[in-house]
């Protein structure tokens, strides 16, 4: 004889009026949100889609003329285009020296701003600063002075020690020196972000470490950077977005001129920029397959045991 | 009967005179409308000087309107494009590249104004009279501002060093050999720095007939002529030490603080723009220092046919959707190149006030917001000449601002705003291609890789093609002239 269906309290699937309403909740608190990114990012997502699928002129409103083949534009940048890919690459590789050192300094800052230090809101305030000042003409009067290089390290020295590399290796370690400061700079919101992980980590798991012996040392790399390996992820995507997007990136500068180009044009630049996309895209799945909780055969197989057992004692 | 024939006598001289003056063809129509219109007008520059400009003309029509639309030098590609998607194109407008106005049409065709007005005719300078015939036949564009290269001798150091100030004609070769013998280190004096330097001027100064960057005659460039010999020039000086560098070893031993070498008191020589006057040297930070400079004209080449000096030409059109054509060319006129305008605007930079609050004692005070002319005319004509050296400070130690002037007649700008396909070629070609392993040209002869003149023709040649695909472009866009 069968026996009754016990309905699982941990079913995600089961609506409730309570799941309802904090749906609705949820949703109305993003919805400003929402309407913002189908107005300023879809529709014109699908605006520069369409311009790269034809061949557009302003005038009096635009003219969208349809191309011969509809990936002209598309293969045009690939065939025409001799700086895109070099950039592009530059890009890549730049990517690589400046993501992790952007990582590991605001995990380092953030842990070091989570400890029992004086006047802390004043110190994550200082880190926070540039992230709010340092912004267009700001950013870009301050680089213009050179406040972005590293005192210590001389322009020439450097291009001395660089000079047995290939072109296209010195150029993004000259470049990431030169920048070194305002890479560091660009690390306020990860900083918080990593602050905001350490504070949710219980303390309760750094005592018990404590009491088994283990060292400050051991309990960072057995307890925080595990725990933090989300933050991390987020931090990793979030840094990639910026680095992708900020405005003194080469391949949007390069967009940009192409744009303006007689001979190229808006209908190209819109093109470039979405190859541009599918490849940040595909950067992006790479940090996420590489930093990505691995635990999630494991978490679901605990899940679906503890549930198992549940059943049994019921019955 | 004698009256009726001095009558008859004048009727028939005026007869004459009237024939005369349509033999020289200058028929132009007359204003479209009497209806009350409204002129849209976008610009990024000097808003309260516009917008009083503005108003003159409108007391002068009173039927005609201006809205000034406001933009920035950053923003007015973009802005262009989005109004023009948006159909709601400025009638009349100020633009900076020239090459996305080809491949999109925005605008319109002046050629049956501007070769019926005889002021354009007679007074423009006559390189400006040509500048907006992209095709050599229809006229899309002119120059809306003129703000030219200037160069500064710093009287001080001249003195001295017991040199004389060279006369205000001077010449390129008159300037080269004061970049060459008035370095001292003994004293702390370099010869020249510069924000525009003779790798810029050079090709303009020195290329018979030029009407653009590098040589640029409207056929092709001449990378031959004043390029290749400028950017071994320019590189000598840095090495010999006759320029200043901020930053290097030698400079900072001199100026500790690195000032800007132009503003340090160092320097003999600054090779500049035009504003800088305004921005700098009337300051009374560079005053106290003791900085007596002098402005002079980018010089022409002895012997050179005419050669043009580098100026930063802001161009304007009118839009292909504009209602009223005619009326807008008479707003474009007026607030940029016309006499009646710069009449008008010497007046207002005496005029136009501000208030000024001490920051000590909190005294509010009126002071002109144009300290000195914020662009310089386009035409020649000694009562504006005259009319603007009333503007202009008096230096104490200079005062020959008529002088100035009447030597800045040829102006010549970028290649970007003259020359089509001309930021391609800059773009992918001179700067972007690879020269013997290195990214650009410029780098590859300053690190010594390559002689420039194994390039010049290959150059003149790239520079030509991209010439004739954005042409083709334009042709595909507005047409062929009838």
């Amino acid at each position: 004889m069968a026996g009754k269906k016990v309905k699982n309290p941990h079913d995600k699937r089961r609506i409730t009026k309570r799941r309802v309403s904090e749906w609705v909740h949820g949703y109305l608190f993003i919805l400003p949100w929402i309407v913002g990114v189908c107005i300023f990012f879809v529709y014109a997502m699908v605006q520069s889609l369409r311009f790269s699928f034809s061949n557009i002129v302003f005038s009096n409103g635009i003219t969208f003329n349809p191309l011969p083949n509809a990936w002209d534009n598309y293969a045009s940048v690939f065939m025409k285009e001799i700086n895109f890919p070099v950039t592009l690459a530059n890009f890549g590789l730049g990517l690589v020296l400046q993501m992790p050192i952007i990582i590991a300094f605001s995990l380092i800052i953030a842990l070091m701003l989570n400890g029992k230090i004086h006047a802390k809101s004043l110190f994550r305030m200082i880190f926070f600063l540039p992230v709010i000042i340092a912004t267009g003409p700001v950013m870009q009067q301050l680089t213009a002075q050179g406040v972005s290089t590293v005192p210590m390290v001389s322009a020439n020295t450097l291009t001395n020690v660089l000079s047995g590399l290939p072109e296209f290796i010195a150029a993004p370690i000259n470049d990431l020196f030169s920048s070194l400061i305002l890479i560091l700079w660009n690390s306020g919101i990860q900083i918080l972000i990593f602050l905001a992980g350490l504070q949710k980590v219980p303390s309760t798991l750094y005592e018990a470490a404590k009491i088994d012996g283990a060292s400050g040392w051991e309990s960072f790399w057995k307890i925080t950077l595990p725990v933090m390996r989300s933050m991390i992820l987020l931090n990793a995507i979030y840094t990639v977005v910026t680095l992708a997007t900020g405005g003194d990136n080469e391949i949007i500068q390069l967009i940009y001129t192409v744009s303006y180009a007689a001979t190229k044009g808006y209908s190209y630049g819109a093109a470039m920029s979405w190859i541009y996309t599918a490849v940040v895209a595909v950067i992006l799945l790479l940090v996420f397959l590489l930093l990505r909780e691995k635990s999630d055969k494991h978490v679901k197989y605990e899940t679906k045991r503890i549930v198992q057992k549940g059943r049994r004692w019921q019955a | 009967m004698k009256k009726l024939v001095a009558l008859i006598m004048a009727l028939c001289m005026m007869a004459s005179l009237c024939s005369f003056a349509s033999a020289e063809g200058y028929n132009m129509p007359e204003l479209n409308t009497t209806d009350p219109i409204t002129v849209t007008f976008l610009t990024w520059d000097d808003f309260e000087l516009t917008r009083a400009l503005a108003d003159k003309f409108t007391e002068k029509h009173p039927n005609i309107t201006i809205e000034i639309i406001e933009t920035t030098t950053a923003d007015v590609t973009g802005t262009l494009n989005n109004l023009a998607a948006d159909g709601n194109l400025p009638d009349v407008f100020f633009w900076l590249d020239l090459d996305p106005l080809l491949a999109n049409p925005m605008m319109y065709d002046i050629s049956k104004y501007l070769e019926n007005d005889e002021e354009a005719q007679t007074k423009l300078y006559p390189g400006l009279r040509k500048v907006g015939y992209v095709d050599g036949k229809r006229c899309y564009f002119m120059a809306g501002e003129n703000l030219p290269a200037t160069i500064y001798l710093d009287k001080a150091v001249f003195d001295k060093l017991n040199v004389e100030l060279p006369p205000q004609d001077w010449t390129w070769e008159e300037m080269l050999n004061l970049i060459e013998t008035m370095t001292d280190p003994s004293q702390g004096i370099w010869a020249y720095n510069y924000f525009m330097g003779p790798v810029t001027l050079g090709p303009i100064a020195l290329t018979d007939n030029v009407t653009g960057e590098f040589g640029w005659d409207g056929e092709g460039y001449n990378f031959g002529s004043g390029w290749v010999d400028m950017m071994e020039k320019q590189s000598e000086y840095a090495r010999l030490g006759y320029q200043a560098i901020n930053g290097s070893e030698e400079y900072l031993a001199v100026v500790p603080d690195d000032m800007w070498a132009g503003e340090s008191g160092h320097v003999a020589m600054q090779m500049d723009a035009y504003w800088t006057m305004n921005t700098i040297y009337t300051q009374t930070a560079a005053v106290e220092r003791g900085l007596q400079m002098v402005p002079y004209n980018a010089p022409i080449g002895e012997g050179v046919e005419n050669g043009g000096q580098f100026s930063w030409l802001d161009m304007i059109s009118i839009s292909s959707t504009c209602e009223h054509p005619r009326e807008a060319y008479e707003v474009m006129k007026f607030l940029t190149w016309g006499k009646e305008g710069w009449m008008a605007r010497a007046e207002l930079y005496k005029t136009l006030m501000h208030d000024v609050t001490d920051p000590v004692t909190g005294e509010v005070t009126q002071e002109r917001i144009y300290r000195l002319a914020g662009s310089l005319p386009m035409i020649e004509d000694e009562e504006v000449a005259a009319a603007l050296s009333t503007t202009m400070p008096d230096l104490g130690y200079w005062n020959d601002w008529e002088a100035f002037f009447s030597n800045i007649t040829t102006p010549v700008t970028f290649g970007g705003r003259t020359i089509p396909g001309f930021n391609t070629f800059i773009a992918d070609y001179y700067h972007g291609s690879d020269y013997a392993g290195y990214t650009g040209i410029e780098a590859a002869i300053n690190a010594g890789a390559i002689d420039p003149y194994d390039y010049t023709d290959a150059l003149d040649e790239a520079g030509r093609k991209y010439y004739d695909d954005a042409m083709a472009v334009f042709y595909s866009v507005y047409g062929q002239a009838e």
